[in-house]
């Protein structure tokens, strides 16, 4: 396993399986006792630069420099910054990179991240690279899992909604496949998971079937990661109410279903996932957006070589 | 004379240099391109396009005198015609045959499919890794995204 200090995190697919393991273990450590290190980056500043707004991502990323004692600065609209005024991403990176010793950055263009690591000396941390790659995300899905079902091997994960556009499903199933789990892919006609990652899985030698309802692929799921559903992903109105009755998450749609089956969802959530799930033992999609804090934090703490 | 010489002289006449022959002949003019050979080149540059091939029924073939190709440049057109061969010519000899071979990474000769890949926006050179040499499957370093055969374009 390569050392983490200095590393860019831009894509789960530049990790071992070892090295995804590894950052979980200190996300646990930063879970469970974060007073330890709430010094540790005193003096050090992460710069948010989100050229495309994500409130609930830049302030994850903030709240875990804080609590690691360091300072934050960036920009959270991209009108505020020089990109509105036609400077190329790499001249932003440029001047940036002399400002501050880590950069969490969001962009709506992909491989954005990419090149802002290839043109920094600082580390990089992609929070989003258009319908890219997402890796904080899919860490922090990864810790709630291995934090709730104690480990990642062999689980049986469903993944339900719109699996065409979510790049969270993307890569999360990716991740998953690495460790031998069963993949239940649940989705309408049209927003089927994409052939490219599907025969990527199957490269791998991942586990996979395809179901377009919920009925018969419930079983004795342990996992299942929900996403939503866009109205403006269906030509008209009456298609996407149709679609939208069969994937509506309610108590009554979860009868038939383990009782240890726990739900994920990347959030914010519309009416996919009904409110009377929240109070059943199912609902984890509070606790998987918690659980960013300590994963971004040991994804800073890593990268500037604070933990080893 | 070897027998390769003599089938080399029937299709070039050229005394020193390079010829590629096999070449898919929809891709020439696009492997002539990638060569960098332009109005400033100052060898001779014959270039054939939809000739007889009793092994691939029509072909394309490129002579250039007095330019000896290197395995890297052959590799580069492996990209758009992997069936190509290519010989060195010394003195009217074959002195050197060339397997194509596709390379690892191809750098900055394709465009990226994506219209939203940073490498269609900002100035830098395109990089693909090769996931599949047959059917080609390339995948593009930036944005992460598959590239088959039918979407590969040159820059």
């Amino acid at each position: 396993m390569s050392t983490f200090e200095k590393r860019n995190i831009i894509s789960m697919r530049d990790f071992t399986k070892d090295e995804i393991l590894h950052v979980l273990e200190v996300a646990k450590v930063m879970d469970e006792e974060p007073s330890k290190y709430a010094h540790a980056l005193e003096g050090k500043i992460l710069a948010t630069l989100f050229f495309e707004p994500s409130t609930r991502t830049r302030l994850s990323f903030e709240s875990a420099m804080l609590r690691l004692g360091g300072g934050t600065m960036g920009f959270a609209d991209p009108g505020s910054s020089s990109s509105k005024k036609g400077e190329s991403l790499s001249d932003s990176i440029k001047i940036v990179e002399s400002y501050a010793d880590v950069i969490a950055m969001r962009h709506p263009v992909e491989g954005s991240a990419r090149l802002a690591s290839e043109i920094a000396d600082i580390p990089i941390l992609n929070a989003g690279d258009g319908s890219n790659q997402h890796p904080s995300q899919t860490f922090l899905d990864l810790y709630t899992i291995q934090q709730e079902k104690g480990t990642l091997e062999g689980l049986k994960v469903g993944f339900m909604g719109d699996l065409k556009y979510g790049r969270t499903v993307h890569s999360l199933a990716n991740a998953l496949g690495q460790f031998g789990c069963e993949l239940l892919f649940v989705s309408p006609k049209g927003l089927e998971m994409p052939s490219d990652s599907l025969e990527e899985l199957a490269r791998m030698g991942g586990k996979f079937k395809e179901f377009e309802n919920f009925e018969e692929a419930k079983g004795d799921l342990d996992i299942l990661y929900v996403t939503r559903i866009q109205r403006e992903r269906f030509g008209d109105d009456l298609d996407y109410d149709k679609v939208r009755e069969g994937y509506n998450i309610s108590k009554k749609f979860l009868e038939g279903c383990s009782p240890d089956l726990r739900i994920l969802h990347p959030l914010p959530r519309v009416d996919e996932l009904s409110a009377e799930v929240d109070e059943t033992p199912h609902a984890l999609y509070f606790r998987q957006a918690a659980n960013g804090i300590p994963t971004r934090m040991a994804l800073i703490a890593l990268v500037m070589g604070m933990v080893s | 004379m070897t027998t390769d010489a003599k089938k080399v002289r029937r299709i070039s006449q050229i005394r020193n240099g390079t010829v590629i022959d096999h070449l898919n002949p929809h891709r020439v003019f696009e492997v002539v391109k990638i060569l960098y050979i332009d109005d400033t080149t100052e060898e001779t540059v014959t270039v054939g396009t939809n000739l007889q091939s009793k092994v691939i029924g029509k072909k394309g073939i490129i002579k250039i005198s007095n330019r000896f190709l290197t395995q890297e440049e052959v590799n580069r057109l492996s990209v758009i015609s992997p069936n190509a061969t290519v010989s060195i010519i010394e003195e009217y000899e074959v002195k050197k045959k060339f397997k194509v071979k596709f390379p690892q990474e191809v750098r900055a000769i394709l465009n990226c499919p994506n219209p939203n890949c940073v490498t269609s926006i900002e100035e830098i050179e395109t990089r693909f890794k090769l996931v599949q040499e047959s059917p080609i499957l390339l995948f593009c370093t930036y944005c992460e995204r598959y590239c088959r055969e039918n979407e590969i374009e040159i820059l």
